[in-house]
């Protein structure tokens, strides 16, 4: 894979370094990967009052009166 | 301009339908994409104001429910270049002013576009989710 230098601020690559540690990761790379990567618990139907269907769920959430 | 070179299959832009559908629970199917620690997501800025819009309508907490968006996505704003993409997409693809402006800034990272509405059917790099009928 091609690779390209980024500059840092020393204080973000101390943070990177403590990261590397704690994610046991072997570059800053997968460091950075695994941060953007990073996911949240389960939110999957968290957010529903009731059980609705999909065609419910889509009716009126775009505007599609402005086709070519 | 985003410009994510790297072209895996683990980049998805993920549409407001393909959100919704995992935010109440109604496409089991967002959740492997949404939840894999494999996959690097993506969500247009212009999914934040229709997901919130709707949530408050037909959902609930729609505040804390940007904060998971924003908490598990890379949230791409709108350029001047992708609104001028977008224009062309729009007759490209006979594509609404939001479908397109949402489809191109997905074409601009090089993700796999996931959605639940059949208007992005038969476009390149989509994946059209289906609600599985009992």
């Amino acid at each position: 894979m091609e690779t390209s230098t980024i500059q840092v601020e020393k204080p973000t690559k101390d943070l990177l370094n403590e990261l590397k540690h704690t994610f046991g990761s072997k570059t800053y790379d997968e460091v950075i990967q695994t941060l953007v990567k990073r996911k949240t618990e389960s939110g999957f139907g968290k957010f529903a009052k009731k059980k609705i269907s999909v065609k419910e769920m889509m009716d009126g959430l775009r505007d599609k009166d402005d086709r070519n | 301009m985003v410009c994510v070179t790297k072209m895996t299959e683990t980049n998805f832009f993920i549409d407001s339908s393909a959100w919704l559908g995992y935010l109440l629970g109604n496409l089991p199917e967002t959740k492997a994409v949404i939840e894999s620690h494999e996959n690097t997501l993506f969500t247009s800025i212009l999914t934040i104001h229709e997901a919130y819009k709707r949530l408050k309508k037909i959902g609930k907490e729609p505040s804390k429910a940007i904060i998971f968006i924003e908490e598990n996505s890379i949230i791409i704003n709108i350029t001047k270049a992708t609104a001028i993409r977008a224009a062309e997409n729009c007759e490209k693809h006979s594509l609404h002013t939001i479908d397109s402006l949402i489809y191109t800034s997905a074409e601009e990272t090089n993700a796999t576009f996931i959605t639940a509405d059949n208007d992005f059917d038969k476009l390149p790099n989509t994946k059209i989710l289906r609600e599985r009928l009992k």
